[in-house]
Order: C-alpha cells, then sequence, then structure tokens
C-alpha cells in the first residue's frame, strides 16, 4: 500500500513535440513535465503515443534526425511505464470532441485502465484515489476537466501547476 | 558545549577502510563501536552521493524551493542531511539528465504552437488515409 497518492499521467503527442522545441536553459512547460516523468509523478506512455511523436518529428517543417529523437524519447520511455493498447473502447467516451480512434492518447488511457493491479499496482492504485491525468494542448477535440477511462484532461499549465503544489 | 561541525569529505578509499575497520570490531565482538563507525560511514557515503537542490532544480527545471518541498513531502526521492540540507537521490533525475544531454547537443528548427497541431493534424489524417485504403 502507497504512503501517500501518486498521480499517474499520460502525456499525449502534443506535450511530447512541445517538449521537443523547447530551449534547453529555458526549458517550456512541456518540457519541465518530460523531466519529471518518473520522479515527481509516475508516467504512463505506449508505443502508439511514442511512434506518432516519432512520425510528427520526422516531418521536414522540424528537421529533426530521428536518431536524435530515437535517443531523446529512449528517456522517456525508460522513465515511464509502457502499456499496450490492444483494444480500442469503441464510441465515443462523451469527453472527446473528434474520432476517439484517431487519438493514441485515448487508447493508451484505456489501455492503463484495464490493466490489472496484479501488473502495474501504482495505476490501480492512482485509479482508487482518482490521480489519473491525460495531459494535452488539444483542447479542439479533448475537453478539459472531463474524465474518459478515468482519466481527467488537463492542460499542461495545469499539470504543472498541480505537481508544483503537491505535498504529498 | 560541543559544537558539530561538518569535516571535509573524506576520499572513497578512506570509506573503505573505516568500513573494514567497522568489519573487523564487529568480528571481535564490539558490536556497538562498529555500528558507531558504519554509521557515519554511511552517513558521509549518503552525503557524497546526493545531488544539491541547486542542482536538481536546474536539471526538473524547477526552483531550488519546489525542490525542497518534493523531498520533504516525499514526492521526489531525497533525503535532508545531518546538517539541514536537502539532497536528491541521483537516481530521480538520471533519466531528466538523459533527455535535456540530447537536446541540448540537437539543433532544433524554430517551429510556433500553431504550426506543430497542424503537423499533428497532418500525420492523423495521413494515418487515417492508411486505414481506410488498408481496408
Amino acid at each position: 500500500m502507497l504512503a501517500h497518492t501518486v498521480p499517474v499521467a499520460v502525456l499525449d503527442t502534443s506535450i511530447l513535440v512541445r517538449a521537443w522545441q523547447s530551449a534547453v536553459d529555458r526549458p517550456n512547460i512541456a518540457l519541465i513535465l518530460m523531466l519529471g516523468a518518473g520522479a515527481v509523478y509516475d508516467s504512463c506512455t505506449s508505443p502508439a503515443i511514442i511512434e506518432e511523436t516519432k512520425e510528427v518529428l520526422a516531418r521536414p517543417r522540424f528537421g529533426a534526425r530521428p536518431e536524435d529523437v530515437n535517443r531523446w524519447l529512449d528517456g522517456f520511455i525508460r522513465a515511464s511505464r509502457q502499456v499496450f493498447p490492444q483494444l480500442s473502447p469503441g464510441g465515443n467516451p462523451g469527453a472527446v470532441r473528434g474520432d476517439a480512434d484517431d487519438f493514441p492518447v485515448l487508447e493508451t488511457a484505456y489501455a492503463a485502465y484495464v490493466t490489472t493491479s496484479e501488473h502495474h499496482p501504482v495505476i490501480a492504485y492512482a485509479q482508487a484515489t482518482g490521480g489519473l491525468y491525460l495531459v494535452s494542448e488539444n483542447t479542439t477535440d479533448f475537453i478539459p476537466g472531463r474524465n474518459v477511462h478515468g482519466f481527467r484532461f488537463i492542460r499542461a499549465v495545469d499539470f504543472h501547476r498541480f505537481l508544483l503544489n503537491r505535498t504529498a | 558545549m560541543s559544537i558539530d561541525v561538518e569535516v571535509s569529505v573524506v576520499t572513497g578509499v578512506q570509506l573503505r577502510a573505516l568500513r573494514e575497520v567497522a568489519v573487523r570490531l564487529d568480528e571481535q565482538g564490539l558490536h556497538a563501536e562498529s555500528g558507531t563507525i558504519l554509521g557515519v560511514v554511511d552517513a558521509v557515503a549518503r552525503k557524497r552521493a546526493g545531488v544539491s537542490t541547486g542542482e536538481a532544480a536546474y536539471v526538473l527545471g524547477v526552483t531550488q524551493q519546489t525542490v525542497r518541498n518534493w523531498v520533504r513531502a516525499g514526492v521526489l526521492a531525497g533525503w535532508c542531511d545531518a546538517t539541514g540540507h536537502f539532497l536528491v537521490a541521483p537516481d530521480a533525475l538520471a533519466l531528466a539528465r538523459t533527455m535535456r544531454g540530447v537536446l541540448a547537443e540537437t539543433h532544433r528548427t524554430e517551429v510556433s504552437e500553431g504550426e506543430i497541431d497542424l503537423e499533428i493534424a497532418a500525420v492523423r489524417a495521413e494515418r487515417r488515409r492508411r486505414s481506410v485504403a488498408a481496408r
């Protein structure tokens, strides 16, 4: 039994890409959230999110070398718990304006939701104590504050503020 | 009145030698003396291994006060040493250092937030097209 609630967060592609763009000497909020993964909160990610991030950063506009992106994401993957979305929940969870099938972050949240406590006791405990977050800058499709599969949508600035104020 | 002062940091070789002395004392039945020495050795070893709040704050992109708050609350792995200084466990920062290190070595093109969202949308649109074409 954990001594205190450990929040679990899934960082959307929109956060990871913004983190990549951050200045190192003045990290933006997205990068700060990535740097805190595994250290100040439990990060949960999936191959779907990682592959989508790589696909975005491989586009010419970013000019990123794939080997650099891979090395960078490797650190984040090692800092995170991985889930492997095999099942899509189907239908619109009611907190998403677009087609739910389009968003790896929702597949990841659902995979984490159905994960048994045997495999990821921290996720199960966070489920029970309401500490599950989907962090995304996509407010076009996601509705901040709404819940899907037990995860609450939250923007990076709000999750950052939540972490800074954590006293337990 | 006795005053505790912090002496200069000992070397790893000296710490190992002290630990061997503690083992020999324990073998001779001087358990209390052995325990005392081991306690000192462990405390010094931990201080050498801990990361300062200043460095941890830099690595994590937050203020030193936030680091102290987190360590005090048990949010971030660390401890408070005998002099009242907060130290952070090196393991807690290792992967953050790795991510920072890669970004520091990498040239990145400036892209606006709006462009980021357009590029993500384009990737998803392309994936939908591939998915439809595959059926």
